[in-house]
């Protein structure tokens, strides 16, 4: 059952992935290689979506996954899915805030997860830099593989991030712009 | 717009870059976070693992760890 299937791979994601924003980016990784649901590639279009966009990457991606695969029930079943989780982790939670808060074990588990979510997200970023930074059917080296005005865009955007911040939306904006100058040239 | 999306897709190469950055920043604040997050990163990189696993290890380390601190 293509529905039952949605909603129990992002079932998973709702409940491991934890930390917030890019958290679900390794699962969601995960489950492009393992299903064929979507395209790396539609990975990294999916977070400049996201990131531009009102929702949370998880939220959207599973909603498109599922529309993709199984229509509008679909879409619904790996929505719910994905937050269903995160529901019931709340009702329990808001009861006992309090002893939760301060408990020594969860704080602990944090110390250890916190660490591991950045680790991840590195990790699924190097899939994404893959599948747009470098070129691999390129030959002669691994300076010839690297895709020259992506890559320059790439380290402009990183460096005026890191001097002028401000949104993402006009990082991307900027981007769209100078990958189209690109391809005309 | 193939071109449009050539741009954005290294762009949000740089945002995730800037997010890790910012995650470690708060996370890796001792010897064993900086351990953890490099063994976890090399485990997602090199194999196909779940990343289920490695949470789960990941928090049962830091447990593991912080107990045996409150021990000493």
């Amino acid at each position: 059952m293509i529905y039952i299937r949605l909603f129990y791979e992002f079932f998973k994601t709702g409940l491991f992935a934890i930390g917030g924003g890019l958290a679900t980016l390794p699962f969601l990784r995960d489950i492009a290689t393992k299903t064929g649901w979507f395209t790396e590639a539609l990975l990294a279009d999916m977070i400049a979506i996201s990131e531009s966009t009102p929702g949370p990457i998880g939220v959207n991606m599973a909603t498109y996954a599922g529309y993709q695969t199984a229509g509008i029930c679909g879409a619904l079943c790996a929505t719910l899915g994905l937050v269903t989780p995160a529901i019931i982790v709340l009702l329990l939670v808001a009861r006992v805030l309090d002893a939760f808060k301060d408990n020594r074990f969860v704080n602990s588990a944090f110390y250890g997860l916190r660490p591991a979510v950045a680790g991840l997200i590195g990790a699924a970023g190097i899939t994404v830099a893959k599948s747009s930074l470098i070129n691999l059917a390129a030959e002669g080296g691994f300076l010839r593989m690297l895709e020259i005005p992506s890559v320059c865009i790439f380290i402009l955007v990183f460096v005026s991030m890191k001097t002028f911040k401000g949104h993402p939306i006009w990082y991307l904006l900027a981007s769209a712009a100078a990958g189209i100058l690109l391809g005309i040239a | 717009m193939k071109n449009a999306f050539v741009g954005i897709r290294a762009c949000v190469c740089a945002l995730i870059l800037d997010s890790v950055i910012k995650l470690a920043k708060k996370a890796v604040i001792d010897v064993p976070t900086l351990v953890i997050a490099i063994v976890v990163f090399l485990a997602m990189c090199l194999f196909d693992l779940s990343p289920i696993i490695l949470v789960v290890a990941a928090a049962l380390a830091g447990i593991i760890i912080q107990s045996r601190r409150a021990c000493k």
